[in-house]
């Protein structure tokens, strides 16, 4: 068997014929996703983790589990006629296979045990979320202006017009327009500062996890290219942040509303000054 | 060019109100007529600019025409302003404004918010809409959020540390105490100021104003006509008023604000004084790290030393060189968003004229300054007052 690589959260196997990206979280022995992970976005990871590998990535089949454009608009790739497929198993995991073989056993991956009782309370609450009665009012971002950004959001797709300005505008501070985004920032930056807010004072988007997660935590961070932006952290890693940190961005689920799941880049501690 | 003078204030108690939008706005604009010192009547309005949030979404549309309605000002221009909680500071200037253009002679600014009647279900969706909804939001933010985010980075930057803004708390609740219109009017410790909840580390309870229901209301006249209505008037000496990208990240710096800079320098130039003029400020202290950058970015101190001087008590009333939120401020005399700007200026008008509690009386007062930010700083507007008139 290969080595397991730890990539963005996730657990890598590659095997002959596949690859697979396990979730390392289990509940009553059984493999389970984390706070703000599900097929799609561990799904993510396996083909960035290949990209970055420089391996080729066809794909011409994806299960209906896995929102395959979000992939899309995350990694660039577009579906093939010939290739490997992409498909979830009832364990946490997706594989890439050109072949129909079986995948390697549960016991043979690393674990961590998650807490059940919050397990089941953060799954209720996202099936709360994701109900189609679950509407908003006062703030709001529509479908159609968060889809707008959503390169910039998944992938930090950013403009270049001399300066590199991300997130994305229309004009810049001369009153020129601006092109659509041309580079994409690198994914790691610098912690400037954080906070953790408490359940109490959460977004109505978060309002009914916080509590179950104990707040939520936000940083604002520097790019090496020089753009900031501010981004919560991983749902499942509870390590602080401190200032001076290098963070990584991972895709995850962001929040549901209105029976849609919202994706979008979230921090996670890379390494510590 | 015609000078422009406040002739009458008033306001209600800021809290949790019993009286819906309508009742407030007509208590505060009622104790406004009522505090001009001669005859007045609503009719010698000629216009009215009421700031709101519309926090809720209660009366939305064309709120401002309701209001007037239900307090004898029907028929007359009215408009609802809004610029976040520096609502009522623009209806100021756009009062102002209509005066000094020549258009008008008697004019409203007022502003006022609802936010107490709302279920915390309710409540929850209108906190924070006025940040960046695209980017801060979704990362979680709302303003607890988005002002710890500055005040970690000032402790980083500068020589200071959470202790400054609990001295800034413990004074805000020691001038709020004797004041009648007040919110929250207790006297807290540092211990227990220190100790609170952590709302959005590193900034707990005692850091964040409350949610206020509130209304205030302002009388500005053109000088021409000054004299009918009172001969003691308050002088609007400078107006004025800066924006400033809305969201954090697009900033060069979260440990200023630079709509309040920029707008500080234009009153202080216009009303012809310097920030070490000022003997009393009503500042924008949402959270107490805002009061802290406010002493800076008005120049009461220098850049990086906001810390140092609340650590001294250099704003504390009749104490130091200029007393820093004598009502209370935000923190203990309330936040009713839409409310709070002309709040500040019935507090200023009440400060000039000898008016407030003989206890929190400002000694020899004879300018002041109100400071009204929206949001976390993309918009600010301020305005410097005098008992006398600029010559």
């Amino acid at each position: 068997m290969s080595d397991i690589i730890n990539f963005q959260g996730y657990l890598i196997l590659q095997e002959s014929n596949s690859f697979t990206i396990y979730s390392p979280y289990v509940v009553d022995e059984s493999r389970v996703f984390g706070h703000d992970s599900d097929y799609t976005t561990i799904a993510i990871s396996l083909i960035k983790h290949l990209l970055n590998n420089k391996v080729e990535v066809l794909i011409c089949q994806v299960d209906d589990r896995i929102n395959f454009d979000v992939i899309k608009i995350a990694t660039g790739i577009e579906l093939v006629e010939n290739g490997s497929s992409l498909k979830c198993n009832n364990d946490a995991s997706v594989v890439m296979s050109s072949t129909n073989d079986s995948t390697t056993g549960l016991g043979k991956i690393p674990s961590k045990s998650l807490d059940q009782k919050l397990y089941q309370s953060v799954k209720e609450a996202w099936k709360t979320e994701l109900d189609i009665r679950n509407i908003s009012q006062g703030a709001y971002v529509s479908k159609q202006q968060y889809d707008e950004s959503l390169s910039s959001r998944l992938s930090l797709t950013a403009q270049n017009d001399g300066a590199i300005i991300w997130p994305p505008r229309q004009m810049n501070s001369d009153g020129v327009t601006l092109s659509k985004g041309s580079i994409n920032l690198s994914p790691n930056a610098s912690v400037m500062t954080w906070t953790n807010l408490s359940a109490a004072g959460a977004p109505s988007e978060f309002a009914i996890r916080a509590p179950i997660l104990g707040g939520l935590t936000t940083v604002m961070v520097e790019f090496s290219e020089g753009p900031k932006g501010v981004f919560l952290m991983v749902d499942d890693e509870e390590r602080k942040p401190k200032i001076g940190d290098s963070v990584e961005f991972v895709v995850r689920m962001l929040y549901g509303q209105e029976g849609i799941i919202r994706y979008g880049a979230k921090a996670r501690i890379r390494s510590r000054q | 060019m015609v000078d422009v003078a406040i002739v009458g204030a008033g306001q209600t108690k800021y809290g949790n109100h019993q009286s819906g939008m309508k009742g407030m706005w007509a208590e505060a604009a009622n104790n406004a007529f009522q505090s001009v010192d001669k005859d007045f009547e609503p009719k010698q309005i000629d216009e009215a600019y009421i700031g709101s949030v519309a926090f809720g979404g209660g009366q939305l549309g064309n709120t401002a025409a309701l209001l007037t309605e239900h307090s004898g000002m029907n028929g007359i221009p009215v408009r609802r302003i809004e610029n976040a909680c520096a609502s009522s500071g623009f209806a100021l200037r756009d009062a102002w404004m209509a005066i000094k253009s020549g258009q008008a002679d008697v004019v409203v600014a007022g502003g006022i918010e609802k936010m107490n009647d709302l279920t915390p279900e309710r409540k929850r969706f209108w906190l924070g809409v006025s940040g960046d909804t695209e980017w801060e939001r979704l990362a979680g933010l709302t303003f607890p959020g988005t002002y710890a985010l500055m005040a970690r980075r000032y402790f980083h930057e500068f020589e200071s540390t959470h202790d400054d803004l609990v001295n800034i708390s413990v004074k805000n609740h020691w001038h709020g105490l004797d004041n009648a219109m007040a919110h929250i009017r207790k006297d807290v410790s540092f211990d227990k100021a220190k100790g609170g909840f952590m709302v959005a580390d590193p900034l707990t309870l005692y850091d964040c104003c409350p949610t206020s229901d509130g209304a205030s209301c302002v009388i500005l006249a053109a000088d021409h006509v000054v004299k009918q209505f009172t001969d003691d008037p308050v002088w609007v000496k400078g107006s004025a008023a800066a924006s400033d990208y809305l969201a954090l990240h697009d900033r060069p710096s979260i440990t200023q604000l630079v709509a309040t800079q920029n707008a500080a320098k234009r009153a202080y130039k216009m009303a012809g004084i310097a920030a070490n003029k000022i003997d009393l400020a009503e500042v924008h202290d949402c959270f107490t790290i805002a009061e802290l950058l406010a002493t800076e970015d008005l120049g009461f101190t220098k850049r990086g030393t906001g810390g140092k001087f609340a650590r001294e008590g250099l704003g504390r009333r009749n104490e130091g060189d200029v007393c820093i939120n004598p009502s209370g401020g935000l923190k203990s005399k309330g936040h009713p968003l839409g409310a709070t700007g002309t709040g500040q200026t019935v507090e200023i008008f009440k400060q000039l004229r000898g008016e407030v509690e003989h206890s929190r009386q400002v000694r020899d007062a004879e300018n002041a300054l109100s400071h009204n930010v929206g949001g976390s700083g993309a918009t600010c507007a301020v305005h410097v007052y005098g008992r006398n008139r600029n010559e």
